[in-house]
């Protein structure tokens, strides 16, 4: 569909910028997973790799940055080449947001992990870091190939992530009404869950720059909204 | 961009410091070297050409420009010049003219050498003068009445053979039967070269005097004026048509067959021989629209035929040469196209314009054969007053001189060809000064 | 495609309102042949009063051809043959009732290479004002020198020469005086066929900034290559290929978001 640059210098410069953002987005996935594994099984010391690779999630994202820059300076691209290279740097903007909550993440296993009172199930905690990364492996596989309808998709799977996180929301506000003791863990987790599920939205995020880049317009279509933990009430909970 | 890898399979690496390459380098600049010598060494032919012509002209021809002059004794006789009437100028010069210097030339001769008895004799030396030298002694009687009576030294004009002999052109070994003057005469010149008398000086009649007989007299002064009023015809005739042609064919006639028929047929005329366009006036305007024969009138239409082409061809291509940008501009700004041609591209073109009319009428100026057709051949003493009187051109001047038996002509036809050399380079420099001077950058 | 194209270029948005604008010059039908070449096909185009619109295109895709149509330069090529309808102001130009040269008066042209005619910086912007017989007396023509090169912006570089030959002048100063000779007999439209092309960045960009000044009087058609310099100047840009009008629109449609595919990779540098 699309031809080839008559500059083809410009392609390989474009290519080492998709390149990029496949890897920061993969390593953002995986520490995301890392997160996940270190809260479940309470293993500190993945937790705290998962805290120094950030660094590197950081690094990819000034490197995408700088060499966004770089193009627009001596390429002057234009239309699809211009939108795709303003949204690179958009995407791995949105990849660092992400990769942050991974590392908020892996910082509440400590204190998950001294508060030992609570056995909470992680079962929806990881079903939801499940789904995020699918999402992501999803949005970079709509990056790659170009594909407008891989990028609806995974705009509209994100109502799954805040369903389940409206569920947690209510089951850890009815732990923190029946047992007192339990809101320190509670809090956290429901934060460690409000994270997760704002991976979700930036990733929803990406999708729509995925959209705007194929198709040259916004994806103005309404997304459907699964998180009602806003309007929760602790009295309507009974 | 996919086969890039066949491209570098296909460069061989060049090895710049190889034995092959170092041969090639030495054969590319032998080349150069040989076609280099060939083209100096045609210049050199050229050049050697140019100055032999030159040269000979120049060694033949810068005699012609001296003239030989024997100061004699003239006792102006009031017996043989009769009473003349020194009050009534008009009177004095018409009597004057009347009388007969002959005879005073002929007593003072034989008062000057009064050996000298035999009829014979004095008729050979007499000879020794030129029949100008009658005119000189009346030039001096008409300055000056009162000279008359008196005896005074008059520088009279030698004849062309004393010439020759005093420029060493006659030589004095050859036999006397083979030479036009005698052992007598050579004698006198000795005893009055030997008294000093005998001065050359600077040959101004040849540039005021006309044709002659008589090659001491004769000057160029008439076929200067012949040339210049047959040009003048020609340019007024040629420059105005061929520039109306050319900026018509240029820029204004429909490219269409018959413009380029047109076109062939004016580049064909260019080529054609001039003798043709000489019969071609001999037919027209003479025999039929029947204007005067050797007229400079005549002349200057039969050479405005023959230099039209040129003017034509040389025109347009300076018409051609204007950049479109500059029409473009004007059309683009609302000018229309006659405004356009002549605010713009014939001020712009006219230095090339009149650059290539030059060349044109130098090329006219030096043409003989159609002015030979039509009749400006023919011996004519008197300088034309208008364009329709009898006149004679420089080339053919040249051309009458060359084939004259006299020993004198032969220098005095490379002195002709010297003048209208100078009148062509006069012209062509005036051409270059044209285009410098004029020459628009854009 | 025709429709779509109309309601692109008849409504303009003013402050979240449509206001409709009646175009300058209309092109309806526009075909163009040299011989047996057909240059132009079909092609439909507006002008806009106050606006540049830049045509785009590579080369010999007839862009400057149809530049040419607009002010009837074609005319002078014998073998050129113009179809269709091209109206100024509701007029057609074809119009026998049309004056050719005055036509060319009202939509006046600046070319790719300046080329101001080989007299004084003066007779330079004074000729077409004495052609059209626009100025009264010497005083009037003075006042028309004037303000051309100021509105121009070679004012202060060359009041103090103005008997000096045009060409002497640097490529850009040829160029705006180029640009003050074609405002001193005030037209309705400039055409501009690719006027920066021999001009370094800085005369280019004093150009450019002319012609951004210059649109809040005159109706502006440029023909550029540099696909940059369309984008910085223009409010409307057409993109030709093969002697089509492959896509028209706002500039900031066409390069952020064009609809053809031919277009994008012209302007993307794409092989087509």
């Amino acid at each position: 569909m699309t031809h080839s640059h008559i500059v083809s210098s410009f392609d390989e410069d474009l290519n080492r910028l998709r390149t990029k953002i496949v890897t920061m987005a993969n390593l953002v996935a995986k520490q995301f997973s890392d997160a996940e594994k270190a809260l479940v099984s309470k293993d500190l010391k993945l937790a705290k790799i998962v805290r120094e690779n950030d660094k590197q999630v950081d690094q990819l994202e000034q490197e995408i940055e700088k060499s966004s820059i770089e193009l627009i300076a001596m390429r002057s691209p234009m239309a699809d080449d211009l939108r795709e290279i303003i949204s690179a740097i958009k995407i791995s903007n949105a990849l660092e947001r992400i990769g942050d909550y991974a590392k908020n993440l892996s910082k509440r296993v400590i204190v998950l992990n001294e508060t030992n009172k609570f056995d909470a199930n992680y079962a929806v905690l990881s079903q939801m870091v499940n789904l995020i990364n699918i999402m992501n492996k999803d949005v970079i596989d709509a990056y790659v190939n170009k594909s407008a309808e891989k990028a609806i998709s995974v705009w509209t799977r994100d109502i799954v992530v805040d369903n389940l996180y409206d569920t947690l929301f209510r089951e850890m506000l009815t732990y923190m009404m029946e047992n007192p003791e339990l809101i320190t863990p509670a809090t956290h987790l429901l934060f460690v869950a409000k994270n997760i599920e704002r991976a979700g939205d930036h990733l929803t995020n990406i999708a729509e720059l995925i959209y705007y880049i194929v198709e040259g317009i916004p994806l103005e279509l309404n997304r459907p909204k699964g998180d009602k933990s806003s309007e929760v009430n602790t009295e309507d909970l009974d | 961009m996919t086969d890039t890898s066949d491209n570098d399979q296909a460069i061989t690496r060049v090895i710049w410091h190889s034995d092959e390459q170092k041969n090639r380098l030495k054969s590319r600049y032998r080349k150069e070297k040989i076609f280099k010598f060939f083209a100096v060494s045609s210049l050199a032919a050229a050049m050697a050409a140019l100055v032999v012509v030159l040269g000979s002209i120049i060694i033949t021809g810068s005699s012609g420009f001296i003239e030989t002059r024997i100061e004699m004794d003239i006792f102006l006789d009031k017996a043989v010049l009769g009473d003349l009437p020194t009050d009534d100028r008009q009177e004095y010069e018409k009597q004057v003219a009347g009388a007969n210097i002959n005879r005073i030339l002929v007593s003072s001769l034989q008062r000057e050498f009064p050996d000298v008895t035999k009829r014979s004799d004095v008729f050979e030396l007499l000879r020794l003068f030129s029949v100008g030298a009658q005119t000189d002694i009346r030039d001096v009687i008409l300055k000056d009445p009162s000279v008359i009576g008196k005896t005074i030294p008059i520088n009279l004009l030698a004849s062309s053979n004393v010439d020759m002999l005093i420029k060493g052109n006659i030589s004095r070994d050859v036999a006397e039967n083979d030479r036009k003057i005698s052992d007598q005469q050579i004698a006198w010149i000795d005893k009055l070269n030997n008294d000093g008398k005998v001065t050359q000086g600077f040959n101004w009649s040849f540039f005021v005097s006309g044709d002659s007989r008589e090659p001491e007299l004769a000057g160029i002064w008439s076929a200067t004026i012949g040339s210049f009023l047959t040009l003048l015809v020609t340019f007024l005739i040629a420059f105005p048509i061929g520039v109306g042609s050319a900026i018509y064919l240029e820029e204004f006639a429909p490219k269409n067959r018959i413009t380029d028929l047109i076109e062939i047929n004016i580049n064909n005329l260019a080529a054609v021989p001039s003798i043709i366009f000489g019969l071609l006036g001999l037919a027209i305007f003479i025999n039929y629209i029947n204007l005067p024969r050797s007229a400079p009138l005549v002349g200057g239409l039969t050479l405005a035929l023959m230099t039209l082409p040129t003017i034509i061809i040389t025109a347009r291509a300076a018409l051609k040469a204007v950049p479109p940008s500059i029409k473009e501009a004007a059309i683009g700004l609302g000018a229309s196209h006659m405004q356009t041609v002549f605010h713009h591209v014939l001020p712009l073109s006219m230095p090339g314009i009149l650059t290539g009319s030059i060349i044109g009428m130098a090329q006219a100026l030096g043409e003989t054969a159609p002015l030979i057709m039509i009749g400006m051949v023919a011996f004519i003493v008197d300088t034309p007053g208008s364009i329709m009187e009898a006149s004679t051109a420089l080339p053919v001047q040249v051309y009458l001189w060359a084939d004259s038996p006299e020993r004198g002509f032969l220098e005095k036809t490379s002195a002709a060809i010297m003048v209208l050399l100078a009148f062509l380079i006069i012209m062509n420099g005036l051409a270059i000064w044209l285009r410098q001077k004029f020459e628009k950058k854009w | 495609m025709v429709e779509n194209m109309n309601m692109q270029s008849s409504k303009n948005e003013i402050g979240g309102q449509q206001k409709a604008i009646t175009p300058k010059m209309r092109a309806r039908k526009v075909n163009v042949y040299y011989g047996e070449n057909h240059a132009l096909k079909d092609i439909n185009l507006d002008i806009n009063p106050n606006e540049v619109t830049a045509l785009i295109g590579p080369s010999g895709c007839g862009k400057s051809t149809f530049l040419r149509s607009l002010n009837r330069m074609n005319d002078i090529i014998d073998i050129c043959r113009v179809e269709g309808t091209i109206t100024l102001d509701g007029e057609d130009i074809n119009n026998k009732s049309i004056d050719v040269v005055q036509l060319r008066a009202r939509i006046g042209m600046v070319f790719q290479k300046p080329n101001p005619f080989p007299k004084s910086i003066y007779d330079n912007i004074a000729y077409g004002p004495r052609i059209h017989g626009i100025a009264n007396n010497k005083h009037e023509l003075d006042e028309i020198v004037h303000s051309s090169l100021k509105k121009a912006g070679l004012w202060n570089e060359v009041h103090d020469r103005l008997d000096a030959s045009g060409t002497s002048l640097s490529g850009g100063q040829q160029q705006r005086l180029c640009i003050a000779r074609t405002i001193a007999i005030e037209p309705e439209v400039i055409l501009m066929d690719e006027p920066c092309s021999a001009l370094d960045p800085i005369a280019t960009a004093v150009i450019e900034e002319l012609i951004d000044e210059l649109k809040n009087r005159y109706a502006i058609v440029i023909v550029t290559h540099s696909m940059q310099q369309a984008a910085r100047i223009s409010q409307k840009t057409a993109f030709f290929h093969l002697g089509k009008l492959m896509e028209h629109g706002d500039t900031a449609t066409i390069f952020t978001n064009p609809t053809h595919q031919k277009t994008r990779d012209y302007i993307t540098g794409r092989y087509g």
